[in-house]
């Protein structure tokens, strides 16, 4: 599904990511646990294509083609969804404006034709079924005044409506109550699929007991440095960051 | 609960005295009133300055006779008569002291009165000053302690003497002596004023303040002030200034000048409390004022704060012209205005280098028949690439005689600039007050609070021993306010 | 209602200027044919209206064109457009045959008014319908049949001695929409005036237009200014608007001349006590555009919204120039333009809210947004609050900037190509001030508008 091999990204002049080496096949769950400042955000902004990140070194191939050479949109056409940690809001754009556009550039994208406004409205009740989501959410702009729990929400909706390949989860986690958190985690297991991958950025341990992941590395000054699979979030738990701290605290020449 | 309103605050604000209205009786030497040639060359000679400072002044005046006084500003006022004025008053006890023992003790109790405290407690203050009473400079504190830092701090008159070199570079390389009639009129006539130099990589070991006061009657203040910022310098500078109470209306027309150079930073703070007029609009300054700074090296930064009471019209407009790269201008500004007096103040971040960034704060209260205006342009030339602006002017009316305005310039001609505008205008909450009241505080207190909570934006920019004076005087103003 | 056809003289036209007109000659020149103007109305203008112009033209020969020195004008150069100089126009011997469907509003349902280079061309026009009570006349002839009312509001609210252009209209407009809905009487049906460029030479076109909504009654104005022809010609338009006592006007403006023609537009507007005033202006296009908008509170509980958008492109050049007047305690006002500045595209936005003292518990918020899309666009906000009152809530905003990078990538991580990311985001900024537009024809027709300049 997705290689990337030893790679070393930097913003404003920060080297951020040094040397990070991960394989997803189809179907797997990789969840990336790191303390704060390791890296985590960088590494889902990268894969998402954002300009701001500069990438030094290393590669990285999805589905056998060179990502890094792909334009954000075309990332997202081939089939690579980054849940935002932030989703910004965006007045004046409603969200069935906004989906409309996205479903169908990324049909555009694989070759399908365009979705006519009731095959879309019909999409739309389906996925609905999958994540629940208030319908008049989808008549306001996109993400404004939305709460929290309503974005993240709004991000694996959207997720279901556009079926990637990989989903990359960005810290999907932070600022959700126990509620909003499960229901989050269980729109997520059903987009689960046998052909589908997911990368699970997470700080805390607790969203890995609802999405269960099939490995779990640990992400640290830029490098994973050491992998495991579901015991070794829990080991992390008990433990702490700073056991990591301490075990892999000196700079690991890359 | 008691019917207190902003109009009550607004008629004890008349009764509320100017403290610094007090007159000291030294002997002067005065040039006589008016304005030509003759007066010029008399200031020159009477300052031992060297011919091309008078050819300067001369030209500046040459100029200035084409010029015409501009009334674009939100005020009004009788013609100045600059015929009337003398433009040369010092006291006469010879103009140079080695030590403070020497000056006149009068002049010291003046300093008292003033609350300027220029013996040595202000060594532990850590305050350099120098004192321009009229056109002289009267004493310069703390010389050796700079002196040994490398930093120049002596009267202007000095330095054209002393470092013609750097007066020479510098003067009205800001501010040219055409820019405006009355930078042009302060450049024929300056008489005195401040010069400060910090050298490459100093860090000014104190700050430096300079008092001016207008103490002889029908005579005008032409102070001019430069500061030069070495690369990697920095330096925080204070100005303060007061006039006796007099009927007629004086005139004040200052000129400062700021370089930053690489790196450098200045922080400009300014308690402007000159005579503001009785509470019918008799006398009172007339305090119309040019200063500009100049971000010219890369990441330089210049910042203005000042707190405007005093002055029956003001027309003042501290500006920062950024330059360099990476540089950034701050502008924070409190302007109180109460029975007749009329503020027209702001300022201009003219933006040419990259990744400029300029902030500007303003908050007026405008209180009695008073007017208070702020005018500011913002401008980002061409070539200023990722240029940032954050303006924010708010006002606050406590009567309903008197006016508050606000006229922006907002000029935009790079797209990858962002420039965020926001004012607004509103009386005190009554909800506010009423707050503060059920909370124990009478609505005088209350009013003070919210004005000061209201200003602590611009407050918290001053230094420590300028907020408090500032607070305090703010607090004066709205003393005695409930019978 | 009759209308008649204006008179058609026929009078050569004199020679054009080949150099550069001065200013100050091209006002002498304008002042000496106002002679001829004046004698050629002889049988249409009445006393009073005649009384008027001689006002009008008096003050403007005072006043001379405005330049970059008054600061009403410091960042609008008339110069270039004054240059060519330009003669008063004179009615065409022969109507110009024109097509007008390409200049109509689809589905819009309204009274139709047509002036082709400020000339009112019955045989274009569509009035039928006009209920009896609505009073619907080509300009001057209202004042033979209105002298009442003509001589009530004509001129009352569009200074003519301190203001040149509208000085300039006062002495020669001839034709143009007199509108009266008598108190209570609700017209439903909108009425749309539509101003046609044809001629080729550079003339000065003037159109004057009265609206007079009494008490509690209400209409709806749309303008809309296209090219037929040529686009050499000075389009100097001005609008009164009287709104009674509880009244209700609509007004909508639309502009889209294309990059050549320029034109000078104001409209005025005086509002009684508890009445609405709604504006939207609409500039997609045109050389230089200035567009002044007054509007005076004359009663209690006033609402007023102005809105307006441009999109320009080219060397095209806006200047919107807006005061509200809050002379009355208890008025609202709400103003909100949005510009999108491509190329070298300039655009002024000066605003004033002017709160006179005793206009107590004003509210007045003012919003000017800008984005420039290109380096060599520009942008000058002039927001400006005078407030003379003391409990009051007044605020304005000014932001310019580009369009956000953060929102771009969102779309773009959402597979939505960049250029279409933009111009979604774009169109979303300028949907908050479409959307003041209540007509709905209207409303797609604006989206429209926007729609091609984007391309989309």
């Amino acid at each position: 599904m997705i290689s990337i091999k030893n790679l070393h990204a930097e913003i404003e002049g920060n080297k951020i990511l040094k040397g990070l080496s991960l394989d997803v096949k189809p179907g797997e769950v990789h969840a990336i646990m790191g303390p704060n400042g390791s890296g985590k955000s960088t590494l889902g902004n990268v894969l998402a294509g954002r300009e701001e990140y500069e990438v030094t070194d290393g590669s990285i191939t999805f589905e056998g083609e060179d990502l890094l050479e792909m334009d954000p949109e075309e990332r997202a056409q081939a089939g690579l969804f980054l849940a935002f940690q932030y989703p910004i809001e965006i007045p004046g754009v409603t969200m069935n404006t906004f989906l409309k556009e996205a479903v169908n550039a990324v049909r555009e994208g694989r070759g399908q034709e365009a979705l006519s406004a009731i095959e879309f409205l019909k999409m739309m009740r389906e996925k609905q079924s999958v994540i629940n989501i208030d319908e008049s959410l989808t008549r306001r702009a996109v993400n404004e005044g939305f709460s929290g729990g309503e974005k993240k929400k709004m991000e694996v909706f959207q997720m279901a409506m556009l079926e990637p390949k990989l989903a990359v989860l960005d810290e999907t986690d932070s600022g959700l109550d126990i509620d909003a958190l499960r229901i989050v985690s269980e729109g997520v297991n059903r987009l689960r699929a046998e052909n589908r991958s997911f990368i699970v950025i997470t700080h805390y341990q607790r969203l890995l007991d609802l999405i269960v992941p099939d490995f779990v590395h640990v992400l640290y000054q830029g490098r994973l440095v050491t992998s495991g699979d579901k015991n070794l979030a829990l080991e992390l738990e008990a433990k702490g960051y700073d056991w990591v701290k301490e075990t892999f605290g000196e700079e690991v020449p890359a | 609960m008691s019917n207190y309103t902003e109009a009550e605050l607004a008629q004890d604000l008349e009764s509320s005295d100017y403290k610094y209205g007090f007159y000291t009786d030294i002997e002067t030497e005065k040039a006589p009133p008016g304005l030509n040639e003759g007066v010029i060359r008399f200031i020159s000679a009477k300052k031992e300055e060297p011919e091309w400072m008078l050819e300067w002044r001369l030209n500046a005046f040459r100029r200035f006779q084409e010029m015409e006084e501009p009334d674009w500003a939100h005020v009004t006022y009788p013609p100045v008569d600059l015929q009337s004025i003398s433009y040369y008053a010092a006291p006469k006890t010879g103009p140079k002291y080695q030590s403070l023992d020497e000056v006149d003790p009068e002049l010291l109790r003046t300093f008292e009165k003033l609350g300027i405290p220029i013996d040595e407690q202000k060594a532990l203050a850590g305050v350099a000053v120098d004192v321009v009473m009229d056109s002289v400079s009267v004493a310069t504190t703390f010389k050796e302690t700079l002196r040994e830092a490398g930093v120049i701090f002596c009267p202007i008159s000095e330095a054209i003497r002393e470092y013609p070199e750097l007066v020479k570079k510098y003067i009205g390389s800001v501010i040219p002596p055409t820019d405006n009639y009355y930078a042009a009129l302060n450049s024929a006539v300056f008489s005195d004023g401040s010069f400060c130099y910090i050298p490459k990589g100093v860090r000014c070991p104190m700050e430096l303040s300079t008092y001016f006061r207008i103490n002889e009657a029908k005579t005008g203040q032409f102070e001019r002030t430069l500061i030069i910022a070495e690369e990697a310098s920095y330096v925080s500078y204070l100005e303060g200034c007061t006039a006796p109470m007099r009927d007629e209306n004086q005139l004040h027309a200052a000129v400062v000048e700021i370089v930053a150079h690489e790196d450098a930073e200045v922080k400009y703070s300014t308690v402007q409390n000159w005579y503001p007029g009785d509470k019918d609009g008799k006398g009172g300054i007339y305090n119309f004022v040019t200063k500009r700074g100049l971000c010219a090296g890369d990441r330089s930064k210049i910042s203005w704060t000042q707190v405007e009471t005093g002055s029956a019209v003001t027309w003042k407009y501290p500006s920062v012209v950024l330059k360099g790269d990476d540089t950034v201008g701050e502008f924070y500004s409190v302007a109180v205005t109460n029975n007749y007096q009329q503020a027209d103040t702001g300022t201009k971040m003219i933006h040419l280098g990259k990744n400029t960034k300029s902030t500007i704060i303003s908050k007026g209260i405008s209180a009695g028949s008073s007017h208070n205006s702020y005018r500011g342009l913002v401008k980002i030339g061409r070539q200023a690439e990722n240029a940032r602006n954050f303006s924010q002017c708010d006002s606050l009316l406590l009567t309903d005689h008197c006016g508050a305005h606000t006229f922006p310039y907002i000029e935009v001609r790079n797209p990858s600039a962002v420039v965020e505008h926001e004012a607004t205008t509103s009386k005190v909450g009554e909800d506010q007050i009423f707050y503060c009241q059920q909370r124990g505080l009478d609505e005088e207190k209350a009013i003070a609070l919210i004005v000061n909570g209201y200003c602590k934006e611009v407050f918290r920019h001053l230094p420590m021993e300028f907020a408090v004076e500032a607070q305090k005087l703010l607090t004066i103003s709205l003393e005695g306010s409930v019978g | 209602m009759p209308i008649t056809a204006p008179k058609r003289v026929s009078v050569p036209a004199p020679p054009r200027a080949s150099v550069a007109v001065k200013p100050a000659d091209l006002k002498d020149q304008l002042v000496e044919q106002f002679g001829d103007a004046q004698t050629r109305r002889l049988s249409t203008d009445t006393p009073y209206l005649r009384t008027i112009r001689e006002e009008a033209i008096k003050a403007f020969d005072q006043l001379g064109f405005p330049t970059k020195r008054d600061e009403a004008w410091r960042y609008t150069n008339l110069r270039p457009i004054l240059r060519g100089g330009f003669e008063v126009a004179e009615p065409a011997l022969v109507p110009a045959d024109i097509d007008l469907t390409p200049h109509l509003i689809p589905g819009l349902d309204a009274y139709l008014m047509v002036l082709v280079d400020g000339v009112f061309r019955p045989d274009l026009s569509d009035l039928d319908g006009l209920p009896d009570e609505v009073t619907l006349l080509n300009f001057t002839e209202a004042f033979e049949q209105e002298p009442q009312l003509t001589g009530e509001h004509f001129a009352k609210y569009a200074d003519h001695t301190e203001r040149a252009f509208v000085a300039l209209n006062t002495a020669f407009a001839t034709d143009g929409l007199f509108l009266h809905v008598p108190a209570g009487f609700k017209l439903e049906r909108p009425v749309f005036v539509l101003y046609l460029r044809h001629t080729t030479d550079a003339v000065l076109a003037s159109a004057r237009n009265l609206v007079i909504v009494e008490d509690e009654a209400e209409a709806t104005v749309i303008e809309s200014f296209r090219v037929a022809g040529g686009t050499k010609s000075f389009l100097n338009t001005v609008t009164e608007f009287y709104v009674g006592d509880k009244g209700h006007v609509e007004h909508y403006k639309i502009q889209n001349e294309g990059e050549e023609a320029s034109q000078f537009c104001a409209t005025q507007a005086f509002q009684g006590g508890h009445s609405k005033f709604h504006t939207v202006t609409a500039t997609v296009g045109g050389r230089l555009v200035r567009n002044e908008l007054e509007v005076r509170h004359g009663g209690e509980f006033v609402d007023t919204q102005l809105h307006g958008l441009s999109l320009l492109e080219g060397q095209e050049h806006a200047d919107h120039y807006t005061l509200v007047h809050h002379a009355q305690p208890n008025g609202h006002s709400n103003e909100l333009y949005k510009n999108i500045l491509d190329d070298s595209s300039e655009l002024v936005f000066r605003g004033k809210l002017f709160v006179h003292p005793h206009a107590q518990v004003t509210n007045a918020y003012q919003s000017n947004q800008n984005l420039l899309l290109n380096d060599n666009a520009s942008a000058v906000a002039q927001p400006q609050l005078e407030i003379y009152a003391d409990d009051v809530r007044c605020s304005h905003g000014a932001t310019t900037g580009h369009v956000e990078d953060e929102a771009v990538f969102y779309f773009r991580a959402r597979g939505i190509p960049e250029r279409r990311a933009r111009i979604l985001l774009m169109k979303a900024f300028l949907s908050e001030v479409t959307g003041y537009l209540e007509n709905e024809a209207v409303q797609v027709y604006v989206d429209e508008l926007v729609n091609v300049r984007f391309g989309a």
